[in-house]
C-alpha cells in the first residue's frame, strides 16, 4: 500500500519528440487514478514511465516514500496489466501467475498459496492448467489480473486492459476490476481513452491532451466544472455543444450568432460586457421553449429514441455563425415523437451554461 | 483460407507447371531413379559388364568400416557445423535485435556472407589456417602455443571444415532468429521484466522457449546443409583428408563413384542419403504442422 507523487515530470523521447509537458499528480493511498485523454495525447508514456518501463527525462517519480526514477521496473513494486494482457504462451496459468513469485524465491508453499487464493477471487480455480490460448478473451484478462494481484504490489497500472474485449464483456469487467479494487485497497493508476470507462471506474479522473493535464478532479467535478473547452468535449456523452457568443451590455444576457439570446448563469461571476466567449452547453440542458422570439432555432434532422431518453440531432444556425447552421444535440428525457424537418426553438439552462475564453479555451 | 484459381482453358495451369515440372523430372527424378537403378547392379573392374546383385551393395556397405567411420565423421560434423552455427547466429540476432542506430548496415554487413561460394568459403578459411602463412595459425602457435595443421592432423581438418561450413550458415540462421526475436510481442519482455526476471533469466525463460520453433526449424535446416551443400567446401580444402577425417557421406558419394570408379557402391549411398533426406524433410513438415502450439 502506497501513495504516489508525480512531480513535473517530463518525457522527451529519443527522436526528440516530447510526449509530456511536465504533469503534477498525488495519488492517495488506496485511491483508484484514471488516465483518460484521446489516442497519442501521452497516457501510456506516462504510465509506463511510472512502471520503469520508459525513462524519466524530466521531473520526479514517486512511490511510498521513495523517488523510483532510477529504480529497475522489478524493484518499484508495482505490477502492471496490458492491453494485449502480454500472458506468456508457453506457460500455464499456474505459471503465468507464479512467475513473479518465482522470480523473487518465494517458498514453494507461499507461491501456491497465494496463486490457490487469487485464483478464485478471479474464478480461475479449474484453469490452471492450461495454456493462455486455450481461455477466452474475458479468462485472459483475469489471468493477467491475478497475476498481478499474487504480488501483493503497492500499485497496479492497467494500461487499456478492457479494449480487446467486447462490449458486453467490458461492462462486466469494468464492475469486477473496479470491485476487486475496491476490496484489495490497493493504488491503481488506470489508462482509458474510452471516457465513459474513465467516468464510472475512476475515484479521480486525469484528463490529458497533447502531453498536458488539463484538468484533475472527480468525475462529477469534471462534467459540472470542466476547466476547458477540451475537457468539455471530451468528457459525457453525446458530448457538448459549443457555440460563439457575445456578452451584452447588461452582463446578463449572451447574444448568439443567429441574433437569439440566452441567459447568463446568476451565480455571481462577472463577465464583462462586449465580451466574445465559446459558450458550452450538454444536450441535456438545452429545452424546447414557448418563447418562439429569442430562443435559438433549431432544425431536427435525426431522432434516436433510447427508451429512457430521445435524442435529436439537428441544425442551429447559432452554432457555426451565419448561413445553413451547425450541428447541436439535444437531450430529453422520455419518450417524444418528433418528424425530422421540425423546427422547434430551444433555450438553455441558464444554471449549466459553461463559458470559455475564445482564445485560450479556459473557463472563465 | 484457400484460395481457388479458376482457369478458362484446362490446358493452361498445365502448361505453366511444365517448365518446372521437367526441371524437377531431368534434374532430380531422372538422377534419383539412376541412382536407384544402380545400386543394385555391379559392375567389372573394366566396365564391361553389369550383372545384377540384389541387395548386394547394401550390404558391403553397411559392413564396410570405412563407410561406417564415415557415417560418425559426417554426424560429428553436422552437429558440430549446426550447433556452432546456430549459436553464433542467435548470439547476433539478440545484440541486432537490440541496437537501434544503424541496424540496417549491421543486418546488411552479417547477411554478406551467404553469398560466398562454398568453395570459397572454404578456400578463405583454409588460408587462414594455413600452418605456413596463415594469420589463424600463426595466432594460435604464438598465443597459444598450439601447432595447427589441418593437412596432417585430422582433427584440425575437421574443425577447419566445421568453421568454413558453420560460418557460410550464420547468415542465414541469423536472419531467421533475427525475424523470430522480433515476432516476439515487447509487452511480454516487459511484463517479465516488471515480474522481477533478470535479461538472463528473461532470455532462457520466455525468449528462447518462444523461439523454439524458428530453433528446430533451423537445426533441420542446418543439419542438412551440413549433409549435402558441403561438397564444395571439403573439396576444394581437405578433399576427404587427411586419412578420411573429414570424409563425409556426400564427398565419399563422389570419392567412390568419380575417383574410385565404384558406381554401384556410390549408388548405395546416394540412396541411403536419399532416405535420410526425406526422413528429415517429413519430420520438418509434421512438426511446422503443429509448431504454432507451445
Ligand atoms: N518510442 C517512441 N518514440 C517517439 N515517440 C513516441 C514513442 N512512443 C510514443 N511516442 C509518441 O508519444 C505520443 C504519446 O504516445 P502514447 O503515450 O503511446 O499515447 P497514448 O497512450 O495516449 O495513446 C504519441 O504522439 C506517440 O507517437
Ligand atoms: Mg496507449
Amino acid at each position: 500500500m502506497a501513495n504516489l507523487q508525480i512531480s513535473g515530470v517530463e518525457k522527451v523521447y529519443p527522436n526528440g519528440f516530447k510526449a509530456i509537458h511536465g504533469i503534477d499528480l498525488k495519488v492517495e493511498d488506496g485511491e483508484f487514478i484514471v488516465l483518460v485523454g484521446p489516442s497519442g495525447c501521452g497516457k501510456s508514456t506516462l504510465l509506463r514511465m511510472i512502471a520503469g518501463l520508459e525513462t524519466v527525462t524530466g521531473g520526479t517519480i514517486q512511490i511510498g516514500d521513495r523517488v523510483v526514477n532510477d529504480l529497475e521496473p522489478a524493484d518499484r513494486d508495482i505490477a502492471m496489466v496490458f492491453q494485449n494482457y502480454a500472458l506468456y504462451p508457453h506457460m500455464s496459468v499456474y505459471q503465468n501467475m507464479s512467475y513473479g513469485l518465482r522470480n523473487r524465491g518465494f517458498p514453494k508453499a507461499a507461491i501456491e498459496e497465494r496463486v490457490q487464493k487469487a485464483a478464485s477471487i478471479l474464478q480461475l480455480d479449474g484453469l490452471l492448467d492450461r495454456r493462455p490460448r486455450q481461455l477466452s478473451g474475458g479468462q485472459r484478462q483475469r489471468v493477467a489480473m491475478g497475476r498481478a494481484i499474487v504480488r501483493e504490489p503497492a500499485a497496479f497500472l492497467f494500461d487499456e486492459p478492457l479494449s480487446n474485449l467486447d462490449a458486453k464483456l467490458r461492462v462486466q469487467m469494468r464492475v469486477e476490476i473496479k470491485q476487486l479494487q475496491r476490496r484489495l485497497g490497493t493504488t491503481s493508476v488506470y489508462v482509458t481513452h474510452d471516457q465513459i470507462e474513465a467516468m464510472t471506474m475512476a475515484d479521480r479522473l486525469v484528463v490529458m491532451n497533447a502531453g498536458v493535464a488539463e484538468q484533475i478532479g472527480t468525475p462529477i467535478d469534471l462534467y459540472e466544472k470542466p476547466s476547458s473547452v477540451f475537457v468539455g468535449g471530451f468528457i459525457g456523452s453525446p458530448a457538448m455543444n459549443f457555440m460563439p457568443g457575445q456578452v451584452e451590455a447588461d452582463g446578463r444576457h449572451l447574444t448568439l450568432a443567429d441574433g437569439s439570446r440566452l441567459v447568463l448563469p446568476a451565480d455571481g461571476r462577472t463577465v464583462e460586457p462586449g465580451r466574445s466567449v465559446t459558450i458550452g452547453v450538454r444536450p441535456e440542458h438545452l429545452m424546447p421553449s414557448s418563447d418562439t422570439d429569442s430562443a435559438l432555432k433549431f432544425e431536427i434532422v435525426l431522432v434516436e429514441h433510447l427508451g429512457a431518453d430521445t435524442l435529436l440531432y439537428g441544425l442551429a444556425s447559432a452554432v457555426q455563425g451565419a448561413g445553413e447552421g451547425g450541428l447541436l444535440t439535444v437531450r430529453m428525457s422520455g419518450h417524444h415523437v418528433m418528424p425530422a424537418g421540425t423546427v422547434i426553438p430551444l433555450v438553455a439552462d441558464p444554471s449549466h451554461l459553461h463559458l470559455f475564453d475564445v482564445a485560450t479555451g479556459r473557463r472563465i | 483460407m484457400i484460395k481457388r484459381v479458376t482457369f478458362r482453358h484446362k490446358w493452361l495451369p498445365y502448361a505453366l507447371l511444365a517448365p518446372q515440372l521437367l526441371i524437377t523430372l531431368i534434374f532430380f527424378i531422372w538422377p534419383a531413379s539412376q541412382a536407384l537403378y544402380q545400386s543394385v547392379l555391379q559392375q567389372d573392374a573394366f566396365g564391361l559388364r553389369t550383372a545384377f546383385v540384389g541387395l548386394d551393395n547394401f550390404a558391403y556397405l553397411f559392413s564396410d568400416p570405412i563407410y561406417l567411420e564415415s557415417f560418425d565423421v559426417t554426424i560429428v560434423f553436422s552437429v558440430a557445423v549446426a550447433l556452432l552455427s546456430l549459436s553464433f547466429a542467435l548470439m547476433l540476432a539478440v545484440m541486432a535485435d537490440r541496437i537501434i542506430k544503424g541496424a540496417t548496415t549491421y543486418k546488411t554487413l552479417l547477411i554478406w556472407p551467404y553469398a560466398v561460394a562454398p568453395a570459397i568459403a572454404g578456400v578463405l578459411w583454409y588460408f587462414m589456417f594455413n600452418p605456413a602463412v596463415g594469420i589463424n595459425a600463426w595466432i594460435l602457435r604464438t598465443v597459444f602455443g598450439y601447432d595447427w595443421n589441418h593437412t596432417l592432423n585430422g582433427t584440425d581438418a575437421l574443425l577447419l571444415i566445421v568453421i568454413a561450413a558453420a560460418w557460410k550458415q550464420i547468415s542465414y540462421n541469423f536472419l531467421f532468429f533475427l525475424a523470430g526475436l522480433q515476432a516476439i510481442p515487447r509487452s511480454l519482455i516487459e511484463a517479465a521484466a516488471i515480474d522481477g526476471a533478470s535479461p538472463f533469466k528473461r532470455f532462457w525463460t520466455i525468449i528462447f522457449p518462444l523461439l523454439s520453433p524458428t530453433t528446430f526449424f533451423l537445426v533441420v535446416v542446418n543439419i542438412v546443409y551440413a549433409f549435402f551443400d558441403t561438397f564444395g567446401t571439403i573439396h576444394a580444402t581437405t578433399r576427404g583428408g587427411p586419412a578420411g577425417a573429414t570424409n563425409t557421406l556426400v564427398y565419399k558419394v563422389f570419392n567412390d563413384g568419380f575417383i574410385g570408379l565404384d558406381l554401384g557402391g556410390s549408388a548405395a549411398q546416394s540412396v541411403v542419403l536419399m532416405v535420410i533426406v526425406v526422413t528429415l524433410t517429413v519430420v520438418q513438415f509434421r512438426y511446422i504442422e503443429r509448431r504454432v502450439e507451445y
